[in-house]
């Protein structure tokens, strides 16, 4: 199985479904480590209910979602994930108001060139 | 004698741009940026013998916004008496059988360890859902689930009747396939019409289904379907290409990309062994 984002709306409108979510996970001297932590686990319901487990997903190499970059206090870890949504509000709330995230950042979304083409 | 990696590209026909001389089975001419790695025993000579038997020329540049990612260009495969093989991207499917023989020949009057065995590779691509769907939405279609008699996913097969084989070039072969479905004895419903033309006339009665070291070329169709009280998911099916010509195959998958349920959809191009025409 793989987790997916269920739905992803481009920064330009185009709507994809079941994109593969990408995940990196680095310890505190940003090495890239294997852990269990799963990123999910620091998501609201709501925040979850964009992922689905899928045996089958609709991989897009020409573009790279929008990602959420989370430092946790403890393990001192960072996970890089796809998230579906543009930065917003709640999602500031929800991130400052979290013990556990002691900082964060958000990654645009980055399509190429020939994509670009195809879409505009 | 060389070793080192040596840098190519495909020789464009006339009045491609030079940059743009891989044909894709889908139609369109690609920039793509091709390495050779030659064997040791291989001479400058022999590397040139063998990019001349190709269509192919050296190249001091990289073509800027070549394909990248998931994209595999075909390619030829040899297989040596010695063990070891090379591969070397082919532009044009209208000349496996003619490259694949001048490089056999070339490498058999260096007076090198002889090639043994020759494939074709098909080439594979990356989602072209948006290269080819004008459709802005994406419908849910019935659930392929388990027949429950079985216990297993139901699967069509059948055999095309006149599939036309990349080598030789539009050979016509009787050629068996099987495919999900979601009904007994049919293509799946929500693409039946679709899938019967690119199919084209089929038959149930053949010496068996496979053939050996031969795959057809296909679209492999992610499909969002929907079930009573499941989520929505991705299913795959398989959908063969019976024609060989670019706009054919062009539009079997705009069809295909354009059906409502279609959320990606990728290429595959025949695979298959070539022995038998190159007498080896």
């Amino acid at each position: 199985m793989v987790l997916a984002l269920k739905t992803y709306i481009t920064d330009i409108g185009k709507k994809y479904i079941f994109l593969p979510v990408s995940l990196s996970i680095r310890d505190a001297n940003n090495e890239s480590i294997a852990s269990d932590i799963r990123f999910v686990d620091f998501l609201s319901d709501n925040y979850r209910s964009f992922y689905e487990d899928s045996k089958f997903v609709c991989r897009e190499n020409q573009i790279i979602p929008r990602r959420l970059k989370i430092y946790l206090v403890n393990p001192q870890i960072n996970l890089t994930f796809s998230f579906p949504e543009i930065f917003n509000q709640s999602l500031l709330s929800y991130l400052t108001n979290d013990s556990r995230i002691k900082a964060f950042e958000f990654l645009g979304e980055k399509i190429r060139h020939s994509k670009l083409e195809l879409i505009l | 004698m060389a070793v080192q990696s040596v840098r190519y590209r495909i020789t464009a026909a006339s009045g491609v741009p030079a940059s743009l001389g891989y044909q894709s089975d889908i139609g369109g001419n690609l920039a793509i940026n091709p390495v050779f790695r030659p064997h040791v025993d291989f001479t400058e000579a022999l590397i040139d013998a063998i990019f001349l038997a190709i269509g192919a020329e050296r190249r001091e540049e990289t073509i800027p916004c070549g394909e990248s990612g998931d994209f595999s260009p075909r390619k030829l495969k040899f297989i040596r008496e010695n063990g070891r093989s090379f591969s070397l991207v082919l532009g044009n499917r209208a000349n496996v059988i003619t490259a694949a023989s001048a490089v056999v020949t070339a490498i058999a009057n260096a007076n090198l360890s002889r090639v043994i065995c020759v494939e074709l590779e098909g080439e594979k691509t990356a989602n072209i859902i948006d290269n080819l769907s004008t459709k802005t939405e994406v419908i849910a279609a019935a659930r392929i689930i388990p027949n429950n008699n079985i216990g297993n996913k139901l699967i069509y097969s059948s055999v095309m009747r006149n599939y036309a084989s990349d080598a030789p070039y539009g050979t016509a072969r009787l050629i068996g396939f099987r495919s999900q479905t979601d009904v007994q004895d049919s293509p799946y419903s929500e693409l039946v019409d679709v899938i019967n033309g690119c199919t084209g006339d089929i038959t149930e009665v053949a010496c068996g289904n496979a053939i050996k070291n031969f795959t057809y070329r296909r679209f492999i169709a992610g499909i969002l379907t929907a079930a009573d009280d499941e989520a929505d998911a991705i299913q795959n099916i398989t959908i063969p290409v019976a024609k060989h010509l670019p706009l054919d195959v062009l539009d079997c998958g705009t069809q295909i990309a354009n059906s409502d349920p279609v959320a990606c959809l990728f290429y595959e191009g025949q695979s298959m062994r070539l022995n038998t025409f190159l007498n080896l």
